[in-house]
């Protein structure tokens, strides 16, 4: 038995923000626009989504799911489980029941997974495939909600200056062959420092001060300056090595791999590219049209690629995230 | 592949200074003990927190100071009482589909004992594969708790045992004809917490309760009166 990625839906907020935009509005706000840092996560970025005020994850969640399901042409009531994701949802306890009764899943379980982020999307991956493959459900949709930009991350912040909001819902169903032929998911707590959350006394925000008792989260550090050059040595030595690791596991390598899709393809992921033998061809991301969207770049990636018939049947994708935590979820996802 | 409960830790912390990651992993460092299990055996470590130290999780931190250093972990939001009950059903799915074998699930929050003190509390079950047992049934929607059983008349097996959040009525009086066989606590520890459930699957390991091949119905209603069961063969 297979698993497949029946459809991809996607929505996309309100909020057009373009280079020039956030140039105008935002960098002379923060002290550290010209930082190297900076720079670097930004790099490649073109535009970014922000929600607007009265786009809620509820909201977004329950438009990406109507796209996913129209272009699937499957009833809302055939969904058995919903997997969901945010960074920071509308209520403390979270949204799925929200979501569940403004999708009408009226006869979908739900869970929301936590604390994952930008590898939340292969965890669920995993998820799915691990449920449909024991036969505890048969029809699940994985919903992304990105909201990093507007309320999880400070602007002034490193990622701030690169993120972007988006939603993105995926549906999977048992298939004849496809899935996962390899996957990996490890936690490396000993590195949770480097992601601070602690409350900051004065933030640069996405919205203006009118807006701050709605966007109450949006006054935490998602990551700042002095830690970037241990990231960018766990992205070398960590990551890297669970992927090569894979790679080999499975005997493949990048000339047998037909695609590979990393959470953000900035200049981090262009080293892994070399490093796991893929050319710039085969590397696909958004970076460039939706900025670092978290757990939903690699849905949204692979949304794109759908709608440009860029798979095959029995395509090999390496799929690579690597999230606050340390959460590094990989895979290799055949087609 | 079929999974078991291997051993359920549990503990709780009244003083001013405690803190959801370290009851948190008291709670897996006792489960680990009375399971026999080192915290490198866990795999997977999944975390539902009704109270949190950090406003975007607290199990990276649980997962570190419990040196948990082979496993992966994330946690779960909008758990509720009717998420507690997912979470075995998640731990069944990965133990058969393979994908982990050793996995320990935290449940955090508050309880009140006796409507007298509050403090944090946690327990956590560690989940294995085995010869047998496992999940058997699960059931998620908005029902009337006549109707929760309703369907489960047409199962080939009367559940065993019978374990509720709260005080149901009524009484699913077709399969439990004493008393005994509906096990809660729930006018032990408070009402609200979803650790009734696992506090209450502590207390009957620890009397030996059950015996292999019994089968377990769990109901628990949640937010918007969401409600869930599950039937689990021991």
């Amino acid at each position: 038995m297979g698993i497949k990625i029946i459809s991809i839906g996607g929505y996309k907020p309100k909020v057009h923000v373009t280079n020039e935009i956030w140039s105008e509005k935002f960098a002379p706000l923060l002290e550290i626009a010209g930082n190297k840092f900076t720079r670097h996560a930004s790099k490649g970025v073109c535009e970014r989504y922000y929600a607007a005020p009265e786009e809620t994850v509820v909201s977004m969640a329950t438009e990406a799911i109507a796209d996913c399901l129209k272009k699937a042409d499957v009833p809302a009531e055939k969904i058995d489980l919903l997997i969901h994701l945010t960074n920071i949802p509308d209520e403390l306890s979270g949204d799925i029941s929200e979501i569940l009764e403004s999708a009408n899943l009226s006869n979908a379980f739900a869970h929301e997974i936590y604390d994952v982020a930008c590898a939340g999307a292969i965890i669920a991956f995993q998820q799915a495939a691990a449920f449909l493959s024991s036969g505890t459900y048969e029809n699940i949709i994985v919903s992304c909600v990105s909201n990093v930009a507007t309320r999880g991350g400070n602007m002034g912040d490193v990622f701030g200056c690169a993120a972007g909001d988006i939603a993105v819902a995926m549906l999977f169903s048992k298939g004849e062959t496809g899935g996962f032929l390899i996957s990996e998911h490890k936690t490396f707590g000993q590195y949770s420092h480097i992601f601070e959350f602690g409350p900051v006394k004065e933030g640069v925000m996405a919205w203006p001060l009118e807006h701050k008792d709605k966007y109450w989260a949006n006054q935490f550090h998602f990551l700042r300056p002095q830690y970037m050059e241990e990231l960018y040595g766990i992205t070398r030595n960590v990551i890297s090595k669970m992927v090569l690791e894979m790679m080999d596991k499975a005997n493949l390598n990048g000339e047998k791999i037909e695609w590979l899709i990393t959470h953000q393809p900035g200049e981090m992921a262009k080293d892994w590219r070399e490093l796991f033998g893929f050319t710039e061809e085969k590397h696909l991301g958004t970076f460039k049209e939706i900025a670092n969207c978290a757990m939903s770049n690699i849905p949204y990636t692979m949304m794109r690629a759908m709608d440009e018939n860029k798979f095959s049947p029995g395509d090999k994708i390496l799929l690579v995230t690597a999230g606050r935590g340390i959460h590094v979820a990989l895979g290799i996802w055949e087609w | 592949m079929p999974s078991k409960i291997l051993s359920v830790g549990f503990e709780e912390d009244s003083s001013s200074e405690a803190t959801m990651t370290e009851t948190t992993v008291r709670a897996i460092e006792s489960c680990l003990e009375k399971g026999g299990k080192n915290s490198k055996e866990i795999d997977l470590l999944i975390h539902m927190g009704a109270k949190s130290d950090h406003v975007l999780g607290d199990v990276t931190q649980i997962q570190d100071k419990v040196k948990a250093t082979n496993a992966a972990s994330f946690q779960l939001k909008d758990i509720d009482k009717v998420g507690l009950l997912s979470t075995f059903v998640q731990a069944h799915s990965y133990i058969e589909s393979k994908q982990h074998c050793n996995i320990v699930v935290t449940y955090g929050g508050e309880i009140n004992r006796s409507n007298e003190s509050v403090s944090l509390a946690a327990s956590a079950l560690f989940l294995t594969k085995s010869e047998r047992g496992g999940l058997v049934f699960h059931r998620y929607g908005k029902h009337s708790l006549s109707k929760e059983f309703s369907p489960l008349e047409n199962l080939p097996f009367t559940p065993n045992w019978i374990i509720t959040f709260c005080q149901p009525k009524p009484l699913p009086q077709k399969w439990i004809a004493d008393k005994e066989h509906h096990l809660n606590d729930f006018y032990e520890i408070s009402f609200k917490s979803p650790m009734q459930i696992t506090y209450t699957l502590m207390k009957a390991l620890e009397k030996k309760h059950f015996t292999r091949g019994d089968k377990l119905f769990i109901w628990a209603e949640g937010s918007k009166k969401h409600t869930a069961s599950i039937v689990w063969e021991w």
